[in-house]
């Protein structure tokens, strides 16, 4: 199964898919959240998988390494984007849920960074977890570290792609929009109907008719 | 580098605009400097004058002019003269 956890500061969900009470957590935004279901559930953390470097995506990922002590997978691109807060945006925190979410905090939130990933890719990988197959392909243009993740052809979590209603933002520092032009957006009108989509924000969805990449 | 030209290089950088632009640019006022552009820029100037500046204060930020005042509140002086 998977759940969905979505943080009420950023609108950012983060993903936990279980099987035989063994969980892969990806994006991880609220620890609380996130201890509170495993803890509740039984469920046992097995990795960490990140769609892509920023703030958003990673918030809680220092707090559930120290805890679990798990290994994250992600694009090169990525685990160098986690380690600055220009390339996570966490300096921009503050703006990005003003102007996102239109709440503002009295005070500001910090810029952080986080530690590298344990594992890297540079274009692709595949692995297999609990007999499910899985692979992370890196798509460029929202951030220079996003990817998507798959599972078993039928599912795929895209991270700041394929959100409904929602055009892609590749202005963002690090974004590149020739790129995701290129290179992302074809590969994105590749998704056969029927995926199950799973976005990084909003919610997950059954992919049912082609739309002009992702509403432009 | 002075301030001031660090400061309209960011603009410049951040916008796609043309230095004789600077002057009268406003939030909003050409499709860059939207909330995206805008969250950009700032981010850039807090980098580049290594300042942090309050919400209300990147809220205020709503012209090339005004942002001069913002900065100099936060000790960034920039000369007025080139
Ligand atoms: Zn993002």
């Amino acid at each position: 199964m998977v759940a969905t956890i979505t943080s009420e500061n950023t609108g950012s969900n983060c993903y936990l898919i279980e099987e035989q009470k063994k969980v892969l957590i990806i994006d991880p935004n609220q620890p609380d959240k996130i201890f509170r279901l495993m803890e509740s559930c039984g469920w046992e953390p097995q990795g960490i998988l990140l769609t892509h470097e920023h703030f958003d995506h990673i918030e809680g990922l220092e707090e559930i390494r120290k805890k679990y002590r798990i290994p994250v997978t992600a694009s090169r691109s990525c685990s160098e984007g986690i380690q600055d807060e220009k390339r996570n945006l966490s300096s921009i925190y503050d703006m990005f849920v003003w102007y996102q979410c239109g709440k503002m905090w009295e005070r500001r939130h910090p810029a952080f960074v986080c530690g590298p990933a344990e594992n890297t890719f540079e274009e692709s990988y595949e692995f297999s977890w609990q007999g499910h197959r899985f692979f992370m392909k890196k798509m460029p243009g929202h951030s220079a570290g996003s990817a998507v993740i798959g599972m078993d052809d039928g599912f795929l979590f895209t991270g700041d792609y394929m959100i409904q209603g929602a055009a892609v933002i590749t202005r963002f520092y690090g974004g590149d929009e020739k790129v995701y032009r290129a290179y992302t957006k074809k590969y994105l009108e590749t998704i056969p109907l029927g995926m199950f989509i799973y976005p990084g924000h909003g919610q997950p969805y059954i992919y049912t008719k082609k739309r002009s990449a992702y509403e432009e | 580098m002075t301030n001031l030209e660090k400061y309209n290089k960011a603009f410049i950088r951040n916008l796609g605009v043309k230095k004789e632009d600077l002057p009268g640019l406003k939030y909003r006022g050409i499709p860059q400097w939207d909330s995206i552009g805008h969250m950009d820029l700032m981010a850039d100037l807090e980098g580049e004058f290594e300042i942090r500046m309050d919400t209300p204060d990147v809220l205020a930020f709503t012209s090339y002019e005004k942002g001069k005042e913002i900065l100099a509140a936060y000790g960034v002086e920039l000369e007025e003269q080139e």
